[in-house]
């Protein structure tokens, strides 16, 4: 073999490209020297025998467009991009044609090669695999490998969290658990008989119960064991031991699976990953008694994005994390303002509408919210809750849940109103809805509530999936809707490639792609009379098609990962963080990505459209 | 040159200057390998022939006093580099290293002692190069370097083919925009072809070979591409 500093071009390209930056030096010394060459002008054509079951084609310089079979663009690809491997295992005709716009040099993997090399690295072959969702899942698997993080099940983390149990039996002695402690380094051993779980003994226990208070070590030790601990099953995940811990004021606990204790976590444990700031957080707010106090707490937010992020959690946690410390803030706000103010003159509920009520809130979140009273009122009572309503979303612009630039908030008059007037909203947007109208109110189709008679918000919510599960046409303007802006092509050079072939300055992650999701999921949600706000869940949920809700939720993961290390990165630079992407800053990884997330995108709203759709005529 | 067979194409008088020295039992004992293949036609497709890029690595340019301090090589068939065939050797050449070449190759005196010697690198040259068609950027250093190390006068008339990327790219330029810089790089960056370390030997011959296939497309374009054009562009 050439040692790999005599071939600097090829090899330095290989060795930067995703996913062969993840081989080994000899991996990656060995594809690099079998690399073919070729040489494409303009206007030259790779289809078929030429392109099926070759290889893979690495653009050197130069770029190309895929056509698919049906002429349409199916993507522009520049310096870096590849193509070809999806019809790796082709023969004959192949799925699209590759028209070359420049004098193009490429890099040729020969399918031996590739193969050979996608045997040898797990993760180069799922990335390499034909499945989109494959592709998509293979780009978070790094996420997976941080020290156990806040979603991930204790039992899966056993390694980092879950500590190897020691297990005694009751007439054991205190000396013999003190050494097994000893011996295993371990804070807690478990009592058990046969398989059944009877009490804990820490190793504060023996000093505090047992020597402190003068007890002969040779006691058995179901004398100072404390019984009928506090356990947790291993199924749970992380972030529910934290909560437990705070709730019970332990600082170990047992895992248990099936009945059987399989190790024990402790706080140690938990504070080793940084894991114990969202939660001290939460009780710090619950623990203030003035708007000012909370405002202070709320510089801690970006703290702890940042802290997740670097722990690198996934993002539906993330989402839930910040949703979570939203609801807090508001919770705890909407308790301040009322004991400021004089009784409320009725039952009344003050929700959250938007991503807050689906759990997705990002740093970047402003607030969307309402007010439902159950009475109709008169003036006197009206202006109490107005002037509640106004003292609440002012205290939470100024704890960072900036004004709603479309005035969807309980301080809007119009969003503060009495149970039957919503639903007199609910029957106006459903019964006879405009497409226009639709677009504007559809922030309120996702509802949950955060203060108040929770019950008035469920009635409201039962009420509106009732009607509209069955108003096929409201369903049909609202699928309209949701697929009105369609998916980006992908990412050509420094622009954003549209379906018809324009290039744009910049991705805007949020409407080209997060929000098209969160749309479809909704509208299957709304048709299946699923009670979820979540988006995963209500793909979960109400997707007959298991494949395609698998797919949209890479999806959706995928996209709001891009976003969130976008946003990190910025908060890092202490610059605006926005939903706005310029390419140049999109590694080679995140592109490629980008483009199969944006294929589900588009090819779940074509399916969408052709069950949806019919309701307009 | 002999101008007295005009009308055979440069290949054909070649290929008759080979019978002739075969005929007459005048074949050199050490270039024996090079006569034993015809020499192409010019109607020869290119995708019917074997190529070699090659690239000498030298002390200096002067043939009395300078030697080859490395070799390196990369083989093309049809329209594509097969970078699995590369080569790259450096030879054992003593005290030959110049300071200044040691500059510009940023070969070491250490890399060279533990070279091939030139007994070595005559057969490995022969062994790749015999029955292809070599393909230069500034042929007259490989050829000249070439036939010295073979014990042949500078003007022998060896029935080995060298394309020259400096001359065809010469040829492709319009009259009026003819410039003096016809260096690799230059050409490269020209051509958009992505930058390369220059002055060694393998990087170097697969930077010419890459150079080689741009040409190819220009010269031919959508037409199959032959031997002829190219050989006469090469002159």
């Amino acid at each position: 073999m050439i040692e790999s500093s005599l071939l600097p071009n090829i090899y330095d390209f290989i060795a930067h490209t995703y996913p062969f930056s993840l081989l080994s030096t000899l991996e990656q010394d060995t594809l690099a020297a079998s690399v073919k060459i070729s040489y494409y002008t303009k206007d030259d054509v790779l289809a078929d025998e030429s392109l099926s079951g070759v290889g893979l084609f690495m653009i050197r310089t130069g770029a190309a467009e895929q056509i698919n079979k049906d002429g349409t663009l199916r993507a522009r690809l520049g310096v870096g991009d590849s193509f070809g491997y999806t019809q790796l295992n082709k023969q004959g005709a192949s799925d699209y044609k590759v028209c070359f716009l420049e004098n193009t040099l490429i890099y040729l993997i020969s399918r031996q090669i590739l193969e050979f090399i996608k045997s040898r690295n797990a993760a180069v072959g799922r990335y390499f695999d034909g499945r989109e969702y494959v592709r998509l899942n293979s780009s978070h698997h790094y996420l997976n490998e941080g020290d156990g993080y806040l979603n991930s099940r204790l039992k899966q983390s056993t390694a980092s969290c879950c500590r190897p149990l020691v297990s005694i039996r009751p007439q054991e002695t205190i000396e013999q658990c003190a050494r097994r402690l000893k011996q295993r380094g371990s804070e807690l051993a478990v009592v058990q008989d046969e398989e059944q779980l009877l009490g804990v003994i820490t190793k504060s226990d023996i000093a505090l119960r047992a020597v402190a208070e003068g007890l002969p070590c040779t006691l058995p030790v179901s004398a100072i064991m404390s019984p009928r601990p506090v356990i947790i099953e291993g199924s749970k995940p992380l972030y529910q031991a934290l909560e437990s811990m705070l709730l019970h004021n332990v600082q170990n606990l047992p895992v248990v699976e099936n009945g059987t204790v399989i190790g024990t976590i402790s706080t140690r444990d938990l504070l080793q990953n940084s894991l114990l700031q969202p939660l001290y957080l939460m009780k710090e707010i619950a623990r203030q008694d003035s708007v000012d106090d909370l405002i202070k707490l709320s510089a801690q937010k970006g703290e702890i994005f940042s802290t997740l992020m670097q722990l690198k959690v996934q993002p539906r946690t993330i989402q839930r994390i910040l949703s979570k410390l939203a609801d807090a803030f508001i919770k705890k706000i909407c308790a301040l303002i009322q004991d400021e103010c004089t009784a409320p003159p009725c039952a009344f509920a003050f929700f959250a509408a938007g991503s807050l009520a689906r759990e997705e809130v990002q740093f970047l979140s402003d607030q969307d919210n309402g007010i439902v009273f159950e009475r109709e009122v008169n003036a006197a009572e009206r202006s109490w809750f107005k002037d509640y309503a106004l003292k609440v979303c002012t205290a939470l612009d100024k704890c960072g849940f900036t004004w709603c630039s479309g005035n969807y908030m309980a301080c809007n008059e119009k969003w503060c109103q009495s149970y039957q007037r919503w639903q007199q909203y609910y029957d106006q947007w459903i019964l006879e809805p405009d497409q226009k109208a639709l677009l504007d109110i559809s922030v309120f189709l996702d509802l949950r509530c955060e203060f108040g008679d929770e019950f008035l918000i469920t009635k409201l919510k039962q009420h509106l999936l009732k009607n509209a599960a069955e108003n096929s046409r409201f369903l049909a303007l609202l699928c309209s809707n949701a697929t009105a802006v369609s998916p980006p092509l992908g990412l050509f050079r420094q622009f954003v490639l549209t379906r018809d072939g324009q290039n744009k300055a910049v991705l805007n992650i949020k409407n080209q792609g997060i929000s098209l999701i969160s749309e479809l999921a909704r509208l299957y949600a709304l048709q299946a009379k699923c009670l979820q706000n979540n988006t995963y869940l209500r793909l979960e949920q109400a997707l007959d098609d298991k494949a395609a809700a698998q797919d949209l939720a890479e999806a959706y993961t995928f996209l709001n990962d891009v976003r969130f290390a976008h946003q990190f990165k910025a908060l890092q630079a202490g610059q605006e963080l926005s939903n706005f992407l310029p390419p140049a800053e999109l590694s080679q990884f995140e592109r490629n990505h980008l483009k199969d997330a944006f294929r589900i995108i588009a090819r779940q709203q074509s399916a969408a459209q052709l069950r949806f759709g019919k309701g307009i005529r | 040159m002999f101008f007295d067979t005009l009308t055979l194409s440069p290949l054909s008088r070649l290929e008759k200057k080979r019978q002739q020295a075969l005929n007459l039992g005048k074949v050199p004992p050490a270039a024996a390998a090079f006569y034993e293949n015809p020499v192409p036609l010019a109607t020869a497709k290119l995708s019917d022939l074997s190529f070699t890029a090659l690239d000498f690595e030298t002390s200096g340019l002067d043939l009395n006093q300078d030697s080859i301090l490395s070799f390196g090589g990369v083989n093309l068939s049809g329209d594509q580099i097969d970078f699995s065939s590369g080569f790259h050797h450096y030879l054992k050449v003593g005290d030959k290293i110049k300071k200044d070449s040691a500059v510009i190759n940023q070969i070491t005196p250490e890399q060279l002692s533990s070279g091939l010697d030139s007994d070595e690198a005559r057969a490995l040259l022969i062994q790749k190069l015999a029955g292809r068609i070599v393909i230069c950027h500034g042929a007259m250093i490989e050829r000249s370097f070439l036939l010295k190390m073979l014990g042949l006068k500078p003007n022998f008339t060896l029935p080995l083919i060298f394309l020259d990327t400096l001359k065809i790219e010469r040829s492709l330029m319009h009259r009026q925009f003819k410039v003096d810089d016809l260096r690799l790089c230059t050409i490269r960056a020209r051509r958009n072809l992505p930058p390369y370390v220059c002055h060694n030997a393998l990087a170097d011959s697969v930077a010419c070979a890459e150079v080689f296939l741009a040409q190819v497309k220009d010269v031919f374009g959508k037409t199959r591409p032959t031997l002829g054009q190219l050989y006469k562009r090469s002159l």
